[in-house]
């Protein structure tokens, strides 16, 4: 009878330390679990927020406008700007200056100065939404920056023109940074014209 | 012993609960990137390329740092 009793007790023990290891790493690993989830989510909300900024490119009507604007004004004056910056003879620092001068030429003429300054702020925005870990990163890549490239690098001589103009050496300075790089002397030669 | 028998049940549900909890959390779908060959245009997934004056001449200075 004691003999049975002990071994009882031996296996009571032996269970009792089983299911104390057993709640301890349920424990842990519901914590992992529940950390894990947690920054799934703020993730998610990371996506909803530059899901949005989509939403405004596509939907808000004053950003719909100053795209059709650019549009509409570069299908109408691509030849012009071709025409100056396929010159093959042409050595790089005439180029800038003859392409700077052809964009602030047709900026004005076509009164082009709201809608890029609409769609400067916009990718501006962007761009400090991502700084601030406020967007997803990639998303925001994925959806703007092949269009954001192509534009501030056909737009940026106007954004030299602004900053001889505004005495703000500084203005545009996310998006020149990030779009065209840490190249920013691109316009010292151009903002005179 | 029942003292231990308490804690390891208050233990094991608060693990559950908590499971339970973070699974209610929403997931979201990567966005699918356009596929140029399905039927599908891309018009609105936002990546209408426009003019690159690099493509046209890559001398310009802008160009360089790319």
């Amino acid at each position: 009878m004691s003999r049975e009793v002990t071994e009882l007790e031996v296996k009571m023990q032996l269970a009792e330390i089983i299911g104390t290891w057993v709640a301890a790493v349920a424990v842990v690993v519901g914590g992992i679990f529940g950390i894990f989830q947690f920054l799934e989510h703020k993730s998610a909300l990371r996506v909803d927020r530059t899901m949005a900024f989509v939403e405004r490119y596509h939907a808000n009507n004053l950003l719909v406008e100053a795209r059709l604007k650019v549009t509409d004004v570069m299908s109408r004056r691509v030849e012009d700007i071709n025409k100056v910056i396929e010159n093959p003879d042409m050595a790089p620092d005439d180029l800038a200056k003859s392409f700077n001068a052809e964009v602030v030429k047709i900026v004005k003429e076509e009164s082009l100065s709201g809608p890029l300054e609409q769609l400067f702020t916009f990718y501006e925005q962007i761009l400090m939404c991502r700084k601030m870990e406020l967007c997803e990163a990639e998303v925001a890549e994925n959806f703007f920056d092949s269009d954001g490239q192509a534009f501030l690098l056909t737009f940026y001589p106007y954004i030299c023109h602004i900053r001889s103009e505004w005495h703000n050496p500084e203005q545009y300075e996310k998006i020149m940074t990030y779009y065209i790089g840490e190249n920013l002397e691109v316009c010292d030669e151009n903002s005179q014209s | 012993m029942m003292l231990k028998n308490c804690t390891r049940v208050a233990l094991l549900s608060l693990t559950f609960s908590l499971v339970v909890a973070c699974n209610s959390t929403p997931e979201y779908e990567e966005p699918e990137e356009c596929n140029p060959n399905g039927e599908e245009t891309c018009e609105d997934s936002g990546d209408d390329r426009g003019y690159n004056p690099c493509l046209v001449n890559n001398k310009l200075p802008a160009c360089q740092g790319k």
